[in-house]
């Protein structure tokens, strides 16, 4: 068990350590998060009314986009060169690789989150800088990653590959859509706490769920 | 909502239903031929 | 047993169809056009009842490891689609009807058109994969989640409508009298049949495609 901890760390901190040498992920998805925030501007009417909404709505949407550019390279690393193969000889329970993989695109959604918000909030006159919001794009990015990353590890293996990731994740990603907008939106809004709860349960529910299914399923997806 | 109109619609309703059912299986029956 | 299945569906579904048209009464409000119902909410079962045996042939698949499951898996997928677009074109047909819309953001019709995009997710996934083996394996691994997720996915939907109650659609229930959910009853037994009948037949086809794939190395015509 105390195993299967230290080869998860190992390993996220072998992905995490790649990538900052080469950066070229993060800052895919900054430049498309940036982006992406302008040409929303021209889209959208924002009325005081429906900005707390609306604000919240784009800024999920835009990691919901951001992020699927990260999940693809997620598993692309190891293919040249037949890497995967030693990967997966060196690991007893694949288990390990699904959580580490899954932490660390966890972990470049949230630091791309953290990047954005400022940059949200002065773009959309917001204050987004409250806990609870934060909490809400945390879990939300949780349960993304945890479907992502089992449906990437799927159709990188796949004829079509990163075409297919979207079609295949977004209509797994329904429940979490609704909720991180719905919660998100409210605690912008000032809703009450009611209001925004049942969202923040749904959210959890759904983050165990698809945890709990991913680890049980992730070594078919590798298995010969 | 007067008897004509929803009679056409419940006739469209039919169509769309029971179409798409036989079409599909028609070319399932094709495919068996073609298979054979 | 497909004969039989066949012969069965084919007398049902008469009956049925019988049975809206004499003895099933005119719905007050609507008209005529509720009969459009029956078969629409037989459909959705079917539909939904689909992705459950597809499920339930994954989990059988991934256990025993025979590929029959893996093609009676995709054969209930493919029909489930089938069936879950007739649900969902007649359901609109029907709204278009009672509510003069062709859409409304209802939970049950809101689930059941993102569960056609999961089926055609899944057939995008299988036809992607060409090892038949792993294809096997990410069906019944996609399968499996897309199954998790749909019922998050109607309370979700259904949380919406409770929170912002929509203007349109006054909610898809009705009063049914006896004779209506006999009707519906025979509908709904009438569609499983022909639901088991399709998945053999899907089933068997595909099997005899596979064997030509192997013996021939011919595109497969889907």
């Amino acid at each position: 068990m105390k195993n299967w901890f230290k080869t998860v760390r190992t390993l996220v901190w072998k992905d995490l350590v790649q990538e900052w040498r080469s950066r070229d992920m993060l800052t895919a998805m900054l430049a498309f998060a940036v982006l992406a925030l302008f040409i929303f501007n021209y889209a959208m009417e924002l009325t005081p009314a429906n900005r707390a909404e609306v604000a919240s709505g784009t800024l999920w949407v835009v990691i919901l986009f951001a992020g699927t550019l990260g999940l693809n390279r997620s598993f692309t690393a190891e293919q040249d060169q037949g890497c995967f193969d030693g990967l997966v000889m060196a690991v007893p329970d694949l288990s390990a690789i699904y959580v580490a993989k899954a932490i660390t695109n966890f972990l470049m959604m949230v630091f791309l989150t953290v990047l954005v918000i400022p940059l949200y909030s002065v773009l959309y006159n917001q204050s987004m800088f409250i806990l609870s919001f934060f909490t809400v794009l945390l879990l939300g990015s949780w349960g993304y990653t945890a479907a992502g990353t089992l449906i990437s590890g799927m159709t990188v293996q796949t004829r079509m590959r990163d075409l297919l990731l979207p079609i295949l994740l977004f209509p797994l990603l329904m429940p979490v859509n609704m909720a991180v907008v719905k919660a998100a939106g409210g605690i912008l809004a000032g809703l009450p706490a009611s209001e925004i709860s049942v969202w923040i349960r749904l959210l959890v529910v759904y983050d165990v769920i698809v945890s709990v299914v991913g680890v049980m399923v992730f070594e078919y997806v590798i298995q010969e | 909502m007067t008897t004509p109109d929803t009679l056409v619609y419940a006739i469209f309703g039919y169509i769309v239903i029971f179409g798409i059912l036989g079409g599909y299986i028609l070319r399932l029956v094709a495919l068996s031929h073609k298979n054979k | 047993m497909l004969r039989i299945l066949s012969v069965l569906a084919g007398v049902l579904i008469t009956v049925a169809f019988a049975m809206v048209l004499f003895y099933a009464p005119i719905e007050l409000n609507m008209g005529l056009v509720q009969k459009v119902f029956y078969f629409h909410m037989a459909a959705a079962w079917v539909g939904m009842l689909a992705f459950l045996m597809a499920v339930i042939f994954a989990i059988q698949f991934l256990r025993i490891r025979d590929l029959k499951w893996d093609y009676l898996e995709a054969s209930s997928v493919e029909i489930g689609l089938v069936f879950t677009l007739v649900a969902n074109f007649s359901g609109m047909i029907w709204a278009k009807a009672a509510w003069n819309t062709w859409w409304t953001w209802d939970p049950r019709l809101t689930t059941t058109t993102i569960m056609a995009f999961t089926y055609i997710a899944y057939l995008l996934l299988w036809r992607g994969v060409d090892d038949p083996q792993k294809r096997a394996q990410f069906g019944a691994i996609y399968a499996i989640i897309g199954f998790a997720t749909v019922p998050l996915t109607f309370f979700s939907a259904r949380l919406l409508r409770t929170i912002h109650p929509i203007l349109i659609g006054a909610g898809m229930d009705m009063n049914l009298t006896p004779e209506m959910l006999h009707t519906m009853i025979v509908s709904v037994i009438a569609f499983t049949v022909l639901y088991s009948a399709l998945v053999i037949f899907r089933a068997d086809i595909m099997t005899r495609q596979e064997a030509h794939k192997d013996a021939h190395l011919i595109e497969e015509d889907y």
